[in-house]
């Protein structure tokens, strides 16, 4: 079986992506100079503006125009453009190992997004790193700009399998703290987590001036519960169990299930961060590229 | 109590308990589905488990009920009205039967015949009894008649009792005879207890139980008290054999105007047709002497009740019948009225007095045309005696006082039996010589002479509605003026007695006064020109011809009389006609007797029941016209529903037929089938419980369907408008 990005996306599906971008919606700081904006003033074509000129400055950035019409010394400032750094984070819970019909699991699904991302930014000239989580991190890969990279990000991806207890919240902090530098944080998880906890944890990262995105990853059947025989459902996480007859359950739990995406959603809308309803009944790669040309479109 | 016919399907209750197995079953089989989080599964559930526990007790309800309904329909169960359960049906029983034996009972439309049917019934009752069982059998007519009073086990001579009867002719008074009934089934202890009316359900037999004013009147003069009841433990039925929507027309009465009828002139015939049912137009026929006079299409109209008018024929003098004739219909027995009429040629006056005092009074009676109506017949006072005056229509005492003891009550003897007799005073008798007089309005106190300045007075009529002066016409012009030389001064006015006519403001003219049947005058003034111009008057001529008329319209005989059990026929004779005998219309022969009432003689008939004309067996002459009362023509339907409300009927079973009435009788002494009755519960429950199923799992719309996620995972829609 091959590793990388070949066990996740088809070439045809590579090429198409290939000609997309992700880009970021704030300032990010990265090591190498790229398309993005980088908080720090430096050495590039794109004037920032003017600030005293003070004894230690280098005297190649004063600005001799401005000397001449005021007879004061000014330094020129100009913008900084770096690269991207991004930072895919992986729930591989238990819950993400749903998967009802013909569709995949939750988890699969969120690999393969998650690969097509990270192809695009690499393809972008950017960087690429890896948070798998369950209960706690279980793999954290740097972020860096190489496919060799990104193969063995996918590797670790292919090779780690969903099958614990799930603390997002938790995690997610714990990934807010590693990451210093401002960058741009994919989110790949379901949520069932409580929901306080959750909005802090997102808060946490606006906090460090990340941007996020955050996709909700989850089963029709978990959507729409379309069950119709009496069954004794199995927690996957827990292991609990529960008789229920779907057919007369069935108004509710939509009720509560409308409710939980109304909490989820509302922190992001809060939070400015890009919430986004992956449905595993769909083409990852699809997906990937209608989000893609959205936020390309949108960032213009 | 309940009773099973098909006990054994009672054992399949058991299958109530399959729906309880069926779910504790389908528990055990539970498949096991992996599912991410069953959080919000447990969320719902703890929303949804109040309701879901709820529908699941109802539909086990359900269907558990519907089990145990299915098995009780087929157990067959049925249940008895009495409290003594299976035993009750094969235990000792005394019935009491009431037959309706009205008039209305003769009631005949097609196969509906209400007597046979009535009877046939009572007959399949006293059939239907078991030996040791008893029956009582009484007759409701006015009164309550006993053909078996007491319980009895002689079947046989129930039965022929029974069909020996026949609908009688009169009405019926349901309640006495009910009443008589029940108490016929005091001494039956703890035996089953049923008393069984057959009638044919016209609205006024029931009217004493509707109306307990007449029977209020009856039970206090009986000491007795009108809050009566049955004993609760008598088990009521009632046949109701007539029809729901009865047809009758009948002549109710007839009157003739003349009330004298002349001999060759024509008269007037009114007669008033009754309906009862739909309104339908008939005819009527006037038959004299058995043959037909007249006809007239009868169109009822709003009420009940029409009126029309027949011309009478001349007719010889005698006695003639009469009859308006309907055409057939179900209730033939009031289809016919009969009357007798008695044409006169000359009516007979006696005139009593001396030739001299008579002068103008003979005129007057007898005015010289060549035809008079009045037969006058002339007297001397003592010899009045020798008179038969019941052969005279009308007696005028003309200056006649004294009279001898035998002829003065000769006199009061002719007044109270229906004669008329008028009283002119005279110089010849003095205030006491009346005082021997029982009859007279007022006692005559004195004579007085009229001083000449207060000797005109002017009449006045002070009852002009009396009779007596039905068509008086005076001349044209002319003015009720006398002058007045002497008058009789009366005394205080006997009881009754009356001023028919007053003279001035101060006197009378004419007094009256009813005595026995027949009526007194006395006037004021004497008949010639001594006392007054009274005799010269343009009014004197119609007045005594009036009151001639008037006496003998007054004591004319009745043209019908009703059934009664002792018909007094002495009017219908001028004196007592010896040893006759009366023809009835079936035929058989019915002395007239004499018995003494109230101190008089007068003559009866027994037995006068039937309708028709009875006839004197000497000459074959109609005499007497009897015809049956009209209220029981008056068919109005009973209303069940009133019937039933009735405290003294509660608990009553009503059928309309012999077949149902058993039935409902059967079901008393066995049971009432409820057999259908479980299985149109099993068929509601069974539509509940689909209903309540169905709406448990119907399937509403999905979460998805209430958002919209484009493909770039954006989400529009709240999902607040969730399920």
């Amino acid at each position: 079986m091959s590793r990388g990005i070949a066990s996740f996306l088809s070439p045809p599906e590579l090429q198409r992506l290939g000609r997309l971008a992700l880009q970021s919606r704030s300032i990010v700081e990265g090591n190498l100079a790229g398309r993005h904006r980088s908080p720090l003033k430096g050495a590039s074509s794109e004037f920032a503006d003017h600030r005293a000129y003070f004894p230690g400055d280098d005297p190649r950035h004063i600005d001799w125009k401005v000397l001449g019409r005021t007879e004061r010394y000014f330094i020129r400032r100009y913008e900084e453009e770096t690269n991207l750094r991004v930072y895919l984070v992986v729930d591989r819970s238990a819950s993400m190992g749903y998967g009802s019909g013909n569709t995949g699991s939750k988890y699969a699904f969120a690999c393969r997004l998650a690969a097509a991302i990270g192809y695009v930014v690499l393809k972008a000239k950017d960087s690429v790193g890896l948070f798998l989580y369950s209960d706690r991190v279980t793999a954290a890969l740097g972020a860096r700009n190489s496919f060799r990279h990104l193969d063995n990000l996918l590797g670790v991806l292919a090779d780690q399998k969903p099958g614990k207890a799930t603390a997002t919240a938790a995690t997610l902090h714990q990934v807010a703290e590693s990451v210093r530098k401002r960058a741009l944080i994919v989110i790949f998880s379901d949520l069932f987590d409580e929901g306080e906890a959750l909005r802090q944890a997102l808060a946490h990262f606006r906090k460090q001036r990340h941007d996020v995105i955050l996709f909700h990853v989850l089963d029709p059947a978990e959507i729409d519960f379309p069950f119709a025989k009496g069954a004794e459902f199995e927690d996957l996480e827990t292991g609990d169990r529960l008789p229920v007859d779907p057919r007369r359950l069935a108004d509710d739990y939509r009720r509560v299930f409308a409710g939980f995406l109304a909490d989820c959603r509302k922190p992001c809308t809060e939070l400015n961060i890009d919430y986004r309803l992956a449905r595993t009944d769909q083409s990852a790669e699809l997906f990937a590229r209608a989000y893609l040309e959205e936020r390309k479109r949108l960032s213009k | 109590m309940w009773t099973f016919l098909n006990s054994a399907f009672l054992w399949a209750s058991a299958a109530a308990l399959l729906p309880l197995m069926l779910h504790l079953l389908q528990r055990r089989r539970t498949v096991r589905v992996p599912f991410s989080t069953l959080r919000f599964l447990k969320l719902a559930e703890k929303k949804s488990t109040s309701r879901i526990r709820l529908e699941n007790f109802l539909l086990w309800l359900l269907r558990t009920l519907l089990v145990l309904f299915l098995v009780l329909a087929f157990a067959g169960p049925v249940m008895r009205v009495t409290g003594l359960g299976h035993w009750a049906g094969a235990s000792r029983r005394d019935i009491a039967i009431v037959l309706d034996d009205s008039a209305s009972m003769h009631y005949e439309s097609g196969f509906l015949k209400v007597w046979p049917a009535a009877v046939e019934t009572a007959a399949a009752l006293i059939q239907g009894l078991n030996p040791g069982d008893r029956v009582t059998l009484f007759l409701a007519r006015e009164n309550a008649v006993p053909l078996i009073e007491q319980p009895s086990g002689d079947f046989e001579l129930a039965l022929s009792l029974l069909r020996a009867q026949e609908p009688g002719s009169g009405g019926a008074h349901l309640k006495a005879a009910f009443r008589a009934a029940c108490n016929s089934l005091k001494e039956s202890g703890s035996r089953e207890k049923e008393v069984y009316l057959l009638t044919d359900g016209q609205a006024l037999s029931w009217s004493d139980f509707k109306n307990p004013e007449t029977e209020t009147n009856k039970t206090a003069a009986a000491g007795g008290s009108d809050t009566w009841k049955p004993d609760p433990q008598i088990a009521l039925f009632t046949l109701l054999a007539g029809s729901e929507n009865p047809e009758n027309a009948y002549p109710v009465a007839l009157d003739i105007d003349p009330l004298l009828v002349r001999a060759g002139q024509p008269a007037k015939i009114k007669t008033t047709i009754g309906f009862s049912g739909p309104a339908r137009a008939t005819s009527a026929a006037l038959m004299v002497d058995d043959r037909e006079a007249a006809r007239r299409t009868v169109n009822p109209g709003e009420g009940a009740r029409q009126e029309i008018l027949f011309t009478l024929p001349p007719l010889d003098a005698g006695r003639h019948t009469l009859r308006i004739e309907l055409p057939p219909d179900p209730l033939m027995v009031d289809d016919v009225f009969h009357a007798v009429v008695v044409a006169h040629d000359q009516l007979p006056v006696l005139v009593a007095g001396r030739p001299q005092d008579l002068f103008f009074l003979g005129r007057a009676l007898n005015p010289g045309a060549s035809y008079s109506s009045l037969d006058v017949r002339t007297v001397q006072p003592d010899a009045l005696d020798a008179e038969h005056l019941a052969d005279f229509a009308c007696l005028f005492l003309c200056n006649a006082v004294p009279l001898s003891g035998q002829a003065l009550v000769a006199v009061e003897q002719y007044i109270r039996n229906g004669g008329v007799a008028v009283l002119f005073p005279g110089d010849r008798g003095a205030p006491a010589d009346y005082d021997a007089w029982s009859c007279l309005p007022a006692k005559p106190r004195a004579i007085r002479d009229q001083p000449p300045q207060d000797s005109t007075r002017l009449l006045r009529l002070l009852r002009p509605a009396d009779p007596l002066f039905a068509g008086l016409h005076l001349p044209p012009g002319s003015t009720p003026a006398l002058a007045v030389q002497r008058r009789l001064e009366f005394g205080p006015l006997e009881k009754e007695a009356e001023t028919t006519i007053g003279m001035g403001d101060d006197a009378p003219f004419l007094l009256s006064r009813p005595f026995g049947r027949g009526r007194m005058l006395v006037c004021s003034v004497s008949a010639d020109r001594a006392w007054s111009t009274l005799p010269l008057s343009p009014f004197f001529l119609p007045l005594v011809h009036r009151i001639a008329l008037y006496g003998t319209g007054v004591s004319v005989g009745r043209l019908y009389v009703f059934p009664a059990p002792l018909q007094d026929v002495t009017d219908l004779f001028n004196a007592f006609p010896g040893d006759l005998n009366l023809v009835s219309p079936s035929g058989s022969m019915l002395p007239i007797r004499r018995i003494q009432d109230d101190k008089r003689e007068v003559c009866v008939v027994e037995n006068i029941v039937h309708s028709g004309i009875y006839r004197l067996a000497s000459d074959n002459a109609p005499i007497l016209a009897v015809n049956l009362p009209r209220a029981e023509s008056d068919l109005t339907p009973l209303q069940p529903a009133d019937l039933t409300s009735l405290p003294a009927l509660s608990g009553l079973s009503l059928a309309r037929s012999r077949e149902a009435l058993l039935l409902k009788v059967k079901e008393h002494r066995i049971g009432t089938p409820l057999a259908e009755v479980f299985l149109w519960l099993a068929l509601l429950t069974s539509i509940l419980e689909s209903l309540l199923a169905a709406r448990s799992v119907r399937r509403t719309a999905r979460l998805s369907d209430h958002m919209t996620v484009e493909p770039s995972g954006r989400l529009r829609g709240s999902g607040a408008e969730a399920p």
